[in-house]
């Protein structure tokens, strides 16, 4: 009983000091204040070693489960102190918005449905808090909803949110309905085919694969820490998570589908975050890519790889976009016309050291260098696709070299963000702006950047696991002597190298490259535009709602005039009737009557007379009728 | 106890009496009586639902029912036609108890939001109350002919509360809604003297649902299913299906026999849209499954897959309309057309998951559609226009307005925590497991889902999020948010749809034991 009550305080202690904040003064405070509390208390889970569950009926047939163990109360530590290290840095950042109350409300909210999806392994329980994620995420995308642009990208990104969740319903609705329990990590039975397909969908939809990936970049229209907690660490990881729990039921096939979309998915994103210079739009592309990396580690069946990865991940990228919201707040009070933009930026290392710091150490752990965490993470991914390359073969290797081909891709676009951002010189002119980093928001900066050493995961700085993964109960393998390790550094140098020499300060490339904004091949154009999907989603959304006028078309001007025509050929069959009443009926008796008046009148004239003229009928009638009775 | 729902039934019938011998010149008499009066009913429905025992499994349907009233009313010699013999009966079960409650917690909704209305305040009130007297009669009737006379009954306080206190095309739209409904009706009255030729009870000819629901036909009766009696060649009760369908599918209201409903909707009176949506589509809904589904379980099962479709059909195409929408309170209208098909499509499932998801979402849209239209009326008060395109970035003039728009915009678009889920869920879950029908109708349903995403987020787009702006020709000198008034009707509305998302068991409770016995009653029938 003592746990339930912990888990509801962890649970619901975010949520609380969200809308206590809101109704009080010191909202920024009492959230911190919240989620460190939170954050402790799932310390003491996390440490206590025991599996938790309770069950209550949700509806008749219908039986809602929390069950916590090792996995999901490392993931509640891990969302707790990102989100704790956000807030940290948002009360600073977001103090001169006259919003931020609601912000910290909605960041709660967000808190509170991102544990209670770590905290159920009901498909169904897991569903209302998905959407609830999705729903905090929709908000705080559009927080600054008068801002031009930005409530359109809100509604974008939740609409594709709800078709790959439509698809994550009919999924586990499609559970039910074969007879599965919807209950995960009881004795694993292979799913059919239809529901683990539909439920793979759902999660690419929040993990942002292909091709549901076009909505995270419209994410980025919200505030950046909000990107950072949201849109980096925790909810987009949200459909690993789900892959990771479910891929011990997935059949093969479902599993192949899964590892080439994710490796797709991967190498695509790198590409487009070669191309671009928003800094907000190289990071989610980055993330995308690197969540295709875990995707593909569920695929060829390193899931442990995936979580770790994950985990990895949520530090450094977090990191990064905590920096890039530093660096936005810069440029944005230094340079008013367009502050995400990498072209204008540079060297910002003196006017920002720290963020410059820790946003290099997160950099680095991000092109997967040795020495840094996202190394150990991604390189057993890839040792993962590896080992499943050997045993599948053919198409496999494809993938697997694909995968090691990206880290190539990463280095370089990584290496290309900092270099143009840190260093060299300004290449605008700004102003006099002095930026005072203050503690509230590079104690975080540094906090993760730390975190993205290799020393906090594995005490060996090749190795490809960690204790953490161990802690969670999966078998560590080992698997000494391999070529990958050496294939990816091979890949990460090449691709620092390549960078350097293009975007070295100074170097020539980089002063043409940045005149001539646009890219001018074919496919560096197609990359900028995100390999058309958001066209695609655009042309979506007008069929659907071209379809929409049409059926409105239908209601107004078919079915209804069709009503109309029966009331008016009603009202006309009864005029018309009224006419045959008016002339055929009462037509002919209204003649006889005529007639007769007629005739009345006219022998009505005979007895008016005199005498004589009488006398005169009188004869010829008598005549008449005496000829009547001599001829006939 | 014994007589308490005569008392819920009839009470404001007796109130709107009183009322006749009020001078008009005494105007807030009338709407204290009514609020008094519905506050009564709501405390009694209150009691009702405190005393209903949960557990009861009954063994036959004229067991199901709690509350049980019975005494001759009419008794006719009609010479060689036979007699007729009409009951005042009355009683509840897990199906009906919900929906009285919902209807007495609309009604007295609907009273405080009629609270400004200033012209004709007896007339107004009085027509209100009798209004709410034979909604109530609808769902506590047990006999064909004293249902059908409240049916009937409502047709018209509401014909003359659309025509009198309506929008602009007011006269159009109570005509169109009288003519409509007045027509699906005549195909009720013939299925209803069918079954009067063919039920007995005691031996007599009889209007007693139960009897009918308890299959009590006499031999040689043309509705016997033993009998299999023919009109014109086709079978009797197939006919008698398919006329009970159109007879109750233009109330629910079903594609294509729908177009009264954003007529009168848009042109109702606020408070009357709030009763229309909420009460008089789930009495067709009601009718749907006491009657059709009660009595014709054998056509139910075999025309499932035609049902189901016209069910999803209604999501489809009502969604549709609602996205292509730019009226607010239109688009509402045709939302309540799609919300309507998931309780079709629920029933055509046949299975208990399916009709408790369509009773749960027949409650849950019972008081998610009513806040909409109070919604829409919010709007309409302060500007007198509703057209989504001349208001932008109301989310910053008016925040508690927006924030309870998002609420029911959420609950209606099927939010898990909010109620509204909780019913498609359910309706889904039937629809895919059914054997009845096929699932490729259910995944046809599921895009309905996808569909009211889209016309509830782009309306929030388009009204709530931007910079503030109302175009030129709207009137703005009172936007002001909600008053204290408007939000004691928001609050509690929220805080059930809220409830209700998280605690569904807290309605289903009420009505699993029926249900069970509904579908078992009906499995005799499947093949």
């Amino acid at each position: 009983m003592s746990e339930l009550i912990l888990i509801l305080i962890i649970l619901f202690l975010p949520l609380l000091s969200g809308l206590v904040g809101f109704i009080s003064k010191y909202s920024s405070i009492i959230s911190i204040v919240g989620v460190s509390f939170s954050f402790l208390f799932s310390l003491v889970l996390a440490f206590d070693r025991k599996v938790i569950r309770f069950e209550w009926l949700w509806v008749e047939g219908v039986v809602f489960s929390i069950h916590i163990d090792r996995i999901s109360s490392v993931l509640i530590v891990l969302v707790n102190l990102i989100s704790l290290l956000v807030l940290i840095y948002s009360s600073r950042y977001m103090e001169e918005d006259n919003g931020d109350k609601r912000y910290f409300a909605f960041l709660g909210f967000f808190i509170f449905s991102m544990l209670g999806l770590l905290m159920t392994n009901h498909l169904l329980l897991l569903f209302v808090f998905w959407e609830l994620v999705g729903l905090a995420s929709y908000l705080l995308i559009g927080f600054w909803y008068q801002k031009e642009s930005v409530p359109a990208s809100a509604r974008t990104s939740f609409m594709i949110n709800r078709i790959a969740d439509t698809s994550l319903l009919a999924g586990i609705i499609l559970l039910f309905r074969d007879g599965f329990d919807l209950t995960i990590g009881s004795e694993p039975i292979l799913w059919t085919i239809l529901p683990s397909i539909l439920i793979a969908v759902g999660a690419f939809g929040k993990s942002a694969q292909l091709p549901f990936s076009g909505w995270l970049l419209k994410a980025m229209a919200g505030p950046t820490p909000v990107s950072a907690l949201i849109h980096a660490a925790t909810m987009v990881a949200a459909g690993v998570y789900l892959l990771v729990r479910v891929s011990p039921f997935l059949p093969q096939e479902v599993l192949n589908f899964i590892a080439i979309i994710g490796c797709l998915t991967s190498c695509y994103a790198a590409i487009c975050a070669i191309v671009r210079h928003d800094i907000k739009k190289v990071l989610a592309f980055s993330t995308i890519s690197q969540l295709g990396y875990m995707v593909l580690g569920i695929g060829v069946g390193a899931a442990d790889a995936s979580l770790f990865h994950l985990i990895t991940h949520a530090f450094f990228k977090a990191g990064l976009f905590l920096g890039a919201a530093s660096v936005i707040n810069f440029m944005c009070n230094a340079h008013k016309n367009d502050s995400r933009d990498m072209r204008y930026m540079g060297g910002l290392t003196s006017k920002l050291p720290w963020t410059c710091r820790s946003f290099i150490l997160c950099s680095l752990a991000l092109a997967g260098l040795p020495l840094f965490s996202g190394f150990l993470s991604k390189d057993s991914i890839l040792l993962g696709a590896w080992l499943f390359a050997t045993k599948t073969g053919s198409w496999a290797y494809i993938i697997s070299d694909l995968a090691i081909f990206t880290t190539l891709l990463t280095a370089f676009y990584v290496a290309r963000m900092v270099l143009l951002v840190f260093f060299g010189t300004p290449r605008t002119n700004l102003t006099n702006y002095k930026y005072r980093e203050s503690k509230r928001l590079y104690f975080p900066l540094v906090i993760l950047g730390v975190f993205s050493l290799f020393i906090f995961f594995n005490l060996n700085p090749l190795g490809h696991s960690s204790y953490l993964i161990e802690y969670m109960g999966f078998p560590i393998q080992h698997l000494e002597g391999s070529i990958i390790p050496f294939l990816s550094i091979l890949m990460v140098i090449s691709g620092f190298v390549l960078a350097f020499s293009w975007f070295k300060p100074g170097a020539k490339y980089t002063t043409t490259y940045l005149k001539n904004s646009q890219p001018k091949s074919g496919l560096g154009i197609f990359a900028l535009e995100g390999f058309q999907l958001g066209e695609l989603y655009r042309r979506v959304g007008i069929a659907i709602y071209k379809l929409s006028l049409a059926a409105a078309y239908l209601d107004r001007q078919v079915i209804d005039p069709m009503l109309h025509f029966v009331s008016i050929g009603s009202v006309v069959g009864s005029k018309v009737l009224a006419l045959i009443e008016r002339f055929m009926v009462n037509g002919p008796v209204n003649l006889s009557a005529s007639i007769l008046a007629f005739l009345g009148k006219r022998f009505a004239g005979l007895s008016a007379r005199d005498g004589q003229t009488q006398i005169i009928w009188l004869l010829v009638m008598v005549i008449l009728i005496l000829g009547w009775f001599i001829f006939f | 106890m014994q007589y308490l729902l005569s008392y819920i039934f009839l009470f404001p019938l007796l109130i709107a009496f009183v009322m006749l011998f009020i001078p008009s010149e005494h105007r807030g008499v009338f709407r204290r009586l009514a609020l008094a009066a519905t506050s009564v009913q709501s405390l009694l429905s209150g009691v009702l639902l405190y005393h209903f025992d949960k557990q009861l499994k009954p063994s036959s349907w004229e067991a199901a029912f709690q509350f049980v009233e019975q005494s001759d009313w009419i008794n006719l010699g009609l010479g060689f036609i036979g007699d007729l013999r009409i009951e005042y009966y009355l009683g509840v079960d897990g199906i009906s108890l919900p929906l009285v409650a919902l209807s007495s917690l609309v009604l007295l909704i609907g009273v405080i939001s009629s609270w400004n209305i200033r012209e004709k305040v007896k007339g107004y009130f009085i027509l209100y109350l009798i209004l709410s007297g034979s909604i109530i009669g609808c769902f506590v009737a047990l006999d064909f002919f004293l249902f059908y006379l409240c049916f009937e009954f409502m047709l018209l306080p509401m014909f003359f509360l659309i025509g009198i206190w309506g929008g602009e095309r007011r006269s159009y739209a109570s005509i169109k809604f009288f003519l409509y409904t007045l027509f699906g009706s005549l195909f009720i009255l013939i299925v209803m003297i069918g079954l009067y030729m063919s039920i007995e009870k005691g031996g007599i000819n009889s209007f007693s649902i139960t009897a009918m629901l308890d299959g009590n036909y006499l031999e040689d009766s043309i509705l016997n299913p033993a009998e299999r009696g023919k009109i014109i060649g086709r079978p009797a009760r197939a006919l008698a299906f398919i006329f009970l369908l159109i007879g109750f599918g233009i109330k629910l209201p079903l594609v294509p026999v729908h177009t009264w409903l954003p007529d009168a909707h848009v042109e109702a009176p606020t408070p009357i849209s709030v009763v229309l949506a909420g009460l008089l589509l789930k009495i067709g809904a009601y009718g749907l499954f006491r009657i059709l589904y009660g009595v014709f379980p054998d056509m139910a099962v075999k025309y499932a897959t035609w049902v189901a479709s016209f069910g999803v059909l209604s999501i489809l195409y009502g969604g549709l309309n609602a996205l292509a929408q730019r009226d607010l309170k239109k688009m509402v209208a045709y939302s309540s057309v799609s919300h309507m098909g998931f309780v079709l499509v629920g029933l055509a499932s046949l299975t208990s998951i399916g009709f408790s998801g369509a009773l749960f979402h027949m409650i849950s849209h019972g008081i998610i559609s009513p806040a909409l239209f109070l919604l829409a009326g919010v709007i309409y008060d302060r500007t007198h226009n509703r057209l989504m395109d001349d208001f932008s970035g109301l989310a910053s003039k008016m925040p508690v307005y927006a924030f309870f728009t998002a609420v029911f915009f959420f609950a209606g678009l099927g939010l898990p925590g909010l109620s509204g889920f909780v019913g498609e869920l359910m309706v889904l879950m039937g629809a895919f497991s059914t054997s009845v029908f096929g699932y490729w109708l259910a995944i046809l349903a599921v895009l309905g889902i996808i569909i009211s995403a889209a016309y509830f987020l782009w309306t929030i787009q388009r009204m709530f999020f931007g910079h503030y702006f109302v175009r030129e020709s709207v009137r703005k000198e009172n936007m002001f948010d909600l008053t204290s008034g408007e939000k004691a009707m928001f609050i509690p509305l929220a805080l059930f749809v809220l409830l209700l998302g998280i605690f569904p068991n807290l309605i289903l409770n009420y009505s699993n034991e029926t249900i069970q016995f509904f579908i078992n009653y009906i499995s005799q029938f499947r093949p």
